[in-house]
């Protein structure tokens, strides 16, 4: 199971994205993509960075142990 | 036996093997990435993996419905039944070939090429046209293994047509509606072929305790009650974390709780059921029926624990949620089905020499099941901890001590495939050993009952032609 990509673009930043998908890493193949697969790629990431956080924050959480998150 | 059905048994068992064979190469892949990735990376194993588990699981289920579906509804097969059982294979078959030449697709758990679901789509649709017409045969008061049946294949076609909804652009437009009703429908088909496998085994318990009140208390309908609510609204413990509508977690959230009353009812009849396995422990069939109650067990209990909102917060998307997973594919619907091909293939009529090897099979399964489920929930354990409470930055750092705990998994996951393969390889062998018929209706030999001295009572004024 690999990292949460969520919030990847506004915590790590494009260029990080662009390097690691580019050339992958020991974990991560290389996919040899195309300049406009990884820019369509990086756009798809920084629209679900845009949707909301990964975590659920400690204020989030109910006593009853349910989640308090509101629609955005 | 028919033909297309022998082959029918035989395919759901191959896709059996593959999905032990691509589990255990994807977990190697995934502890060993720079090696994998120059020949065939994880990322490609695991669809192949899991869309082999799923087409085991639902074809496995698949299968006892259309052989007890002769004897409940006395309905002789029809074209609609080969015309599934044809289309389906050849549908499945054709994933496998796009996947050899690395065409995936799709969405996430269920990868293949899109314009595939319509084949699918349409066997699936034989299949209810064949089993609505023997259907309207029921008797008045229908057991409710036949309504576990109905309602597990009225539900995959329900949950399938979720999982598809992405084509429509307007689901796509928002990243969080189409995750939302990717993992809704996800979960929910879970529900959905575990109606279909549980009907089967309460059909094969009810055969093997020539008892059919078992199936028509009403304490058994209000369980299945509370499943089906379950099945159609519990699915929120997977859309937690999603920020949609409180209402609709707080209402999953309720809906999951009940689940409790089936728990502490399997406590309760626990003493029952342990005196019921050393009874018939020396049909295989039940042996198998017997443990999977074990592995229903242990997953609502990981399952109830994972529906309270502040528990999942950590155990999501960690290696709990697969222990989850595989806890019910193996310990349950497998275990089941496992069980309902032993019956319906009279492995208790097989040679001394291959049933005692069904049971060291057995024995390995027992064995290394337990660790690789235990190695998954320390793993979650472990990573839930290190990620939501340390929030460890750098993902490498934060997974090192999970990664010792997936080496034991994998080591296990070896051993799974050991047992389960031994199993399945005499089973193959249990099928070549079917008599044929014409394609019609026809099971040379009907085991209808035990003593309980442990002989099989041959009935062949059962035979049904």
């Amino acid at each position: 199971m690999g990292p949460d990509l969520t919030n990847t673009a506004s915590q790590k930043g494009v260029a990080y994205m662009r390097g690691f998908i580019q050339y992958g890493t020991g974990k991560m193949p290389n996919f040899h993509l195309k300049e406009e697969e990884t820019a369509s790629l990086i756009a798809f990431l920084s629209w679900v960075d845009q949707s909301g956080s990964a975590r659920v924050p400690d204020s989030a959480v109910h006593w009853t142990g349910t989640y308090i998150i509101s629609k955005r | 036996m028919n033909r297309a059905l022998k082959i029918f048994f035989g395919f759901a068992l191959t896709m059996l093997v593959l999905t032990l064979f691509f589990g255990m190469l994807s977990s190697f892949a995934f502890l060993n990435p720079e090696f994998y990735n120059r020949y065939i990376p994880f990322y490609q194993l695991r669809p192949m993996h899991v869309s082999a588990a799923l087409f085991w699981i639902i074809t496995g289920g698949v299968t006892g419905i259309l052989f007890f579906k002769h004897s409940v509804f006395h309905y002789q097969p029809g074209t609609a039944e080969k015309g599934f059982i044809y289309l389906w294979m050849t549908t499945i078959v054709t994933v496998f070939v796009f996947y050899a030449f690395r065409k995936f697709g799709g969405r996430e758990y269920w990868e293949f090429p899109p314009f595939l679901g319509i084949p699918l789509l349409a066997a699936w649709l034989l299949l209810m046209y064949d089993y609505f017409k023997a259907w309207r045969q029921r008797e008045a008061k229908a057991p409710l293994y036949v309504w576990q049946w109905t309602t597990g294949i009225v539900f995959f076609l329900i949950t399938f047509l979720e999982q598809n909804l992405y084509h429509i652009p307007w689901f796509r437009l928002s990243f969080l509606r189409e995750v939302t009703v990717q993992w809704k429908s996800n979960g929910a088909m879970v529900g959905a072929w575990n109606q279909m496998i549980y009907g089967t085994s309460l059909y094969i318990m009810t055969r093997i305790l020539g008892d059919d009140s078992i199936a028509k208390s009403k304490q058994a309908f209000v369980f299945y009650f509370i499943g089906l609510s379950n099945l159609m609204l519990n699915w929120g413990h997977h859309i937690y974390n999603l920020p949609g509508a409180s209402f609709i977690r707080h209402i999953s959230y309720a809906v999951s709780m009940t689940e409790w009353i089936l728990f502490i009812a399997i406590i309760r009849d626990f003493r029952n059921k342990l005196s019921e396995a050393r009874k018939y422990r020396h049909l295989i069939s039940h042996r198998f029926l017997a443990y999977a109650e074990q592995w229903v067990y242990l997953n609502l209990l990981l399952a109830l624990m994972m529906s309270i909102p502040a528990i999942n917060r950590y155990t999501h998307g960690t290696h709990i949620t697969v222990a989850h997973a595989m806890g019910a594919t193996i310990g349950i619907n497998t275990m089941i089905l496992l069980g309902s091909f032993s019956y319906i293939l009279n492995a208790d009529l097989l040679e001394q020499r291959n049933k005692e090897w069904i049971l060291k099979g057995f024995a390995i399964t027992r064995i290394s099941l337990p660790v690789f489920w235990l190695a998954l929930i320390i793993a979650g354990l472990l990573k839930g901890y290190r990620d939501v409470v340390l929030q460890i930055p750098d993902f490498q750092v934060m997974m090192a001590p999970v990664m010792v705990m997936l080496k034991v998994f994998s080591f296990a996951g070896v051993f799974l495939l050991l047992g389960i393969g031994i199993i399945a390889f005499q089973l193959f062998r249990a099928i070549g050993k079917q008599k044929e018929s014409n394609g019609r209706l026809h099971q040379a030999v009907v085991v209808t009952s035990f003593s309980v001295e442990g002989k099989v009572v041959i009935s062949p004024e059962k035979e049904v032609v």
